[in-house]
């Protein structure tokens, strides 16, 4: 069985291939952001010749594969709805809500932007306020308070229909418990208007919190159209091509089939980032390291996430291009620290690193593509941890004079090393603050994890990282440049089913909680059969506000509330004593992972064992030393690699500092420990 | 040692990142929505000699206000370890409901700096439900006063004897101590990583650092000395306007704020400690600083802050002070704008200038289940060059977040009626203010509320040319109220708070 993934970034689109023999096969094409299934497209026709895209830089020619590779499964990660977020290109949605609340989306929280720019507004809405229309209902925490007439229903109705919207939301008070009025309008407004999707906050978000519920059913909305006709366009497309089976990836990190994904658009906004915590996970899971910070590193930015025990840690996501989304998500926490950030000294004179990035466009200063300014890829390749003679994965030759002029324009030293090295050390702080919010912030050590660093530079900045967070094992994967890829065609299946509950933990009896969690387990058996069921409760003290999410291996409410208790003072540091605990909501993850071969045994390349080279380089620190060059993702197992080392793969670069030391590990990444 | 520029830059974002986990210990576990969903709190670390190392941005009345407590807590001669509570408004305080804890860091057996979590409760005693009373002439009428003392069990029981809702405030404090305690292990990691003296070094450095960030940036600055007047809208004992007056001027980089000719005490609670003073002139100069200069002591080092002793600015004890934090802070920001404007600096007009503080307390027994409930509302920001006011934010010295109508119903006996911005509160001109906000409660028990609002009579000034915003007003069953009043609500009854809009900036276009 072949399965694929397929990422499309901002600039290239990854595939990884996972043949049955447990051969990758990897291609990167460039990404066509007008229409990205044709860069989806070109990258599944490359895997059929053979043609390993542009510029992967593989140095021997590869044999053709038998033609066309069968392809079993296909997962798609995909930025379709994070970029119509972004560039606010979604569907013309009509808001319904409480009469009276028509304003919320603008009141949002009604904190300010920011603190002391006190002109800087917050994000516009996605819809706009004439296409608010307030129903004469309400709701309360006990139910009806003024209840919904069947004028009412009409009326709201045809004000509907004469706005013409392309899509609707329907957000009304304290739906999340008392849905009926929702569900009485979404049906008479689909029985109206049966070619316009409607989302009901009590499908999408049954949780408290109205201006959260109402802006991510919104999103929903604006997102619905633009996700489904994609997702549609993609299954035709990789049904012609002989696809089995297309799935596509959430931001919780599980996949969905394309017509189910269509009703979830909005919990496609971190699709790509999941596939990459995904991949991460899998790497982990290969060389034994359950526990691990991975860190993300593109052009503009950094990304941190965090797995626990083989399990990603999921959150409700805080918003996506400014936009509040109240989801399930893999917790991803990102800073402005990126290849292409740009650094400069300050008036104070501090070197400051971001957040303003070169990005693709003009790029860094040594792509010779008119940058001026020096970047944080400008500094490594001065460095020599970057070898101008290697094409980066963008097939784009490295220019070091053209890298040495940007940094000497930082006015504090006249040694571009020193300059470079400055550099790097800020750039790591920044990115270390992004480690310690997933990691300290949320009560858990990071210095007995396993840290792996990914993307094209992440893992130059492994051991640099690992220092600063104390910690002493980093993992660099075999093909850190496309791990997201590769997560996604091992991705598992899965599907999150939520309910909200509020309910003193005193209070539920025997038998109870198992009956509630019942047509929970069922919905997400019927979505996923034959698929692992593992049941969580959000718990909090009565009168929090904030929740923490905890197995519920058994029925009985001790064992949960000991259990909450635990995780409570773990992460806050502090048990609560005697105070009542209340069960808020209960979450049913329902997961089939997939049958994965050992991947790593029949890795092309099937490197010699002898290092690719040697070189000068400058570590971090300004010293001057010879380094090792070793082929990244092409060396036989157990190999022994004494620092310094650089680690060149086709991909992405890494380094081996002085003080540690590397074990090549059979699946093809280097395990990196402190000598 | 002297810090390079990347040794700088690094240490900044190790500190910021302990307050920052300071303040999600904080918010994540407290339980009343004033410090969980309002978030009206903030984390601070400050270093042995009591200057501020890095905060978490929350709240800018917490902000310069801060270091005062340090110093009240370190004239105590704190040991390795302990643990201080206060809110005495005399001695390092702000007023009565914000409790501030203290932890003296421990590190190698010396006091190496102080690890703080101020959190406004929403009830600690007094005259009324939720600690804000309209109406009191003494600061002993506003509820328990708490002089930095050693926190015991036994003076946790003192307090918790003293408040009407002691569970809710347990449950809080324990959220602040938790803060705390990871503010004093988060920098105790540092130090054993780095060494304490590198780090304490470091933390002197980048005082330095945000110091000549600050000056350099006040430098260029109009250095003429700017005048200014502002008036409050009566105390909630008389309803007189009560002036304010600066004087403003930068030399040197330093800027000066002198508060000579502002009138003398108030008698009911509009008093201002000066720690409340120098905080609202810190956040104007804050606002004049381009953003990525660090918030730490360094910045109040370019400030200078003169008041004559007991004047309303630089209150003396006992006079009440319980508006003094929340409103009397929002004049004297707008005052010290004013003047910079009349000197020739551009600065926006000015935004809804009160926080519309609103307090519902149940009537009854503690067993009977008191409850008490405070939040404040948001406004009109006024417009500045070139940008409309933003609509329905907190503007000024406040930055908290409303309480979900979902989470305030289900918590307590109030119903929301409206919650929308007030279409056109804002002021006209070449740029428009932001609009203000309509909020109706209706009161579904028998229940007392407090009011401590501003701007219902004067509507916030627009600038260079621009039409003011419109004055707000608090109405019950369509009556108006004064702008600073306890009234008893009977089921039924409801109260409807339209806030202030901004004022406009530039002359509109000609027509």
């Amino acid at each position: 069985m072949t399965r694929v993934g397929v990422d499309v970034g901002g600039t290239f689109t990854d595939l990884v291939a996972i043949r049955p023999d447990g051969v990758l096969e990897i291609r990167k094409v460039a990404s066509t952001p007008t229409d990205p299934s044709i860069g989806l497209l070109r990258a599944l026709e490359a895997l059929g010749t053979g043609d390993v895209g542009g510029g992967t830089g593989l140095s021997e020619p590869l044999p053709p594969p038998p033609s066309p590779v069968p392809i079993d499964v296909l997962v798609h990660g995909t930025t379709v709805a994070t970029n119509a977020l972004l560039e606010r290109r979604g569907a013309r949605v009509v808001l319904v809500t409480t009469a009276g609340f028509e304003d919320l989306l603008w009141l949002r929280r009604q904190d300010r932007v920011a603190l002391y720019d006190l002109a800087k507004h917050h994000p516009e809405p996605l819809v706009a306020r004439r296409d608010v229309i307030g129903a004469r209902e309400r709701m309360g925490p006990d139910g009806a308070i003024a209840a919904l007439s069947e004028s009412e229903v009409s009326r709201v109705t045809a004000e509907v229909r004469r706005l013409a919207p392309e899509s609707i939301a329907i957000a009304l008070l304290f739906a999340f418990r008392h849905p009926e009025h929702e569900r009485r309008l979404a049906a008479a407004l689909r029985a109206a208007l049966p070619h316009v999707p409607v989302t009901g906050s009590h499908e999408i978000l049954p949780v408290f919190r109205e201006y959260e519920r109402t802006s991510t059913t919104t999103a929903e909305a604006y997102l619905r159209p633009n996700v489904a006709a994609y997702l549609r366009k993609t299954a035709t497309l990789s049904e012609r091509r002989g696809v089995k089976s297309l799935r596509i990836m959430t931001s919780s990190g599980g996949t969905l089939l394309p017509e189910q994904a269509a009703n979830r658009a909005a919990s496609l906004a971190l699709s790509g980032p999941a596939g990459g915590v995904v991949g991460a996970r899998l790497i982990g899971a290969a060389v034994d390291a359950d526990d691990l910070l991975t860190l993300d590193m593109g052009g503009t930015s950094a990304d941190a996430s965090l797995i626990s025990g083989g399990v990603a840690l999921t959150e409700r996501a805080e918003s996506v291009a400014g936009v509040p989304l109240a989801l399930p998500a893999i917790l991803i926490e990102s800073v402005s620290a990126g290849g292409g950030s740009i650094a400069s000294v300050d008036e104070g004179g501090a070197l400051r690193v971001g957040p303003r990035s070169a990005g693709a466009e003009p790029g860094p200063a040594c792509y010779g593509q008119g940058g001026t300014e020096p970047t944080v890829t400008d500094a490594c390749l001065v460095l020599g941890w970057l070898d101008p003679q290697y094409p980066l994965a963008d097939s784009v030759r490295l220019e070091r004079a053209a890298a040495e002029r940007a940094l000497s324009t930082l006015p504090w030293s006249h040694d571009v090393c020193e300059i470079a090295a400055g550099i790097i050390q800020v750039a790591t702080a920044v990115m270390a603050r992004a480690l310690k919010r997933v990691s300290v912030a949320r009560g858990i050590d990071p210095r007995g994890m396993a840290l792996l660093p990914f993307g094209g530079a992440g893992p130059l900045f492994g051991c640099a990282l690992a220092d600063s967070l104390g910690m002493s094992r980093v993992v660099v994967p075999p093909h850190p440049g496309v791990l997201s890829a590769l997560g996604l065609a091992a991705a598992p299946e899965r599907v999150d089913v939520l309910a909200s509950l509020h309910r003193s933990l005193d209070d539920i009896g025997d038998g109870e909680l198992a009956r509630a969690f019942q047509p929970l387990v069922a919905a997400a058996a019927a979505a996923l059969p034959d698929a692992g069921v593992t049941r969580f409760v959000d718990c909090r003290f009565t009168g929090q506000g904030y929740e923490v999410t905890v197995p519920a291996l058994r029925d009985d409410p001790a064992t949960l509330a000991a259990a909450f208790r635990a995780a409570h003072r773990a992460r806050h540091g502090h048990g609560g004593s005697e105070q009542p605990i209340e069960l808020v909501n209960l979450r049913v993850v329902a997961e089939r992972a997939v049958s994965l071969p050992a991947f790593g045994g029949g890795r092309r390349g099937g490197g010699d064992g002898a290092a690719m080279g040697r070189r000068m380089i400058v570590t971090r620190e300004g010293k001057r030393v010879r380094a090792d060059v070793w082929p990244l993702g092409a060396m036989p197992a157990g190999g022994q690699l004494n620092a310094p080392a650089v680690l060149a793969g086709p991909d992405a670069t890494g380094l081996i500092e002085p003080g540690w030391r590397g074990t090549v590990h059979a699946s093809g990444a280097v395990i990196v420990e402190r000598a | 040692m002297r810090l390079d520029a990347v040794g700088l830059e690094v240490m900044a974002h190790a500190f910021a990142s302990i307050a920052e986990e300071m303040g999600l210990v904080l918010v994540h576990s407290a339980l009343s929505p004033n410090i969980r969903e309002r978030r009206d709190a903030s984390a601070a670390l400050f270093d042995a000699d009591g200057e501020m190392i890095a905060q978490a941005a929350h709240i800018p009345v917490h902000l310069g206000a801060l270091a005062d407590a340090v110093a009240a807590v370190r004239s105590l001669d704190p040991l390795p370890g302990e643990l201080f509570l206060l809110n005495d408004p005399y001695a390092g305080g702000s007023h009565l409901p914000d409790l501030t804890l203290i932890g003296a860091i421990d590190i190698e057996g010396r006091v190496a700096g102080y690890s703080v979590v101020r959190a406004h409760h929403s009830d600690i005693g007094g005259m009324t439900a939720g600690s804000m009373p309209a109406g009191a002439r003494e600061l002993y009428q506003e509820g328990l006063i708490i002089p930095p003392t050693r926190l015991t069990p036994d003076l946790e029981r003192l307090v918790l004897a003293n408040v009407r809702t002691p569970a809710m405030r347990r449950g809080d404090l324990a959220a602040q101590r938790a803060a705390v305690e990871r503010g004093a292990s988060g920098l105790r990691s540092l130090a054993r990583r780095h060494g304490w003296p590198v780090l304490r070094d470091a933390a002197r450095e980048l005082l330095d650092y945000a110091e000549r960030r600050t000056k350099s940036a006040l430098s260029r600055l109009p250095s003429a000395p700017m005048t200014a007047t502002d008036y409050l809208e009566g105390d909630g004992v008389i309803d007189d306007d009560l002036e304010i007056r600066v004087s403003v001027a930068i030399e040197d980089g330093v800027f000066h704020a002198d508060f000579t000719g502002t009138q003398g005490p108030a008698p009911g609670n509009v008093n201002c400690p000066i720690a409340v003073t120098r905080s609202a002139v810190l956040f104007v100069v804050r606002t004049l600083l381009p953003d990525d200069v660090p918030m730490n002591g360094g910045v109040p080092r370019a400030i200078e802050v003169t008041a004559p002793a007991g004047c309303l600015v630089n209150a003396r004890a006992p006079s009440a002070v319980a508006a003094g934090n929340v409103e009397t802070s929002q004049r004297i920001a707008d005052t010290v704008f004013c003047a910079l404007a009349a000197g020739g600096c551009i600065v926006p007009a000015q935004g809804q200038g009160t926080m519309n503080n609103v307090t519902f307390g149940g009537i009854g027994s503690r067993e009977s289940g008191a409850w008490t409930y405070y939040e404040t509302i948001g406004g009109g920001q006024g417009a500045s060059r070139g940008a409309n006011g933003p609509s329905g934010v907190h503007v000024g010295m406040s930055n908290t977040l409303n309480t979900p109508i979902e989470v305030l119903e289900m918590e307590h006996p109030l119903r929301v009626r409206t919650y929308a911005l007030r279409h056109e509160s804002g002021g006209k001109g070449q740029w428009t203010g932001g609009d203000g906000v309509v909020r109706e409660f209706e009161a579904l028990a028998p229940m007392e509320t407090t009011l401590l609002t501003e701007r219902r009579r004067h509507g916030p000034a627009g600038g260079a040319g621009g039409l003011n915003g419109k004055a707000g007003a608090n109405l019950l069953n369509g009556e108006r109220l004064t702008s600073k009043t306890t009234v008893r609500l009977a089921a039924g009854d409801l109260l409807r708070i339209e806030t202030p809009g901004g004022g406009g900036w530039g002359k509109g276009q000609e027509p």
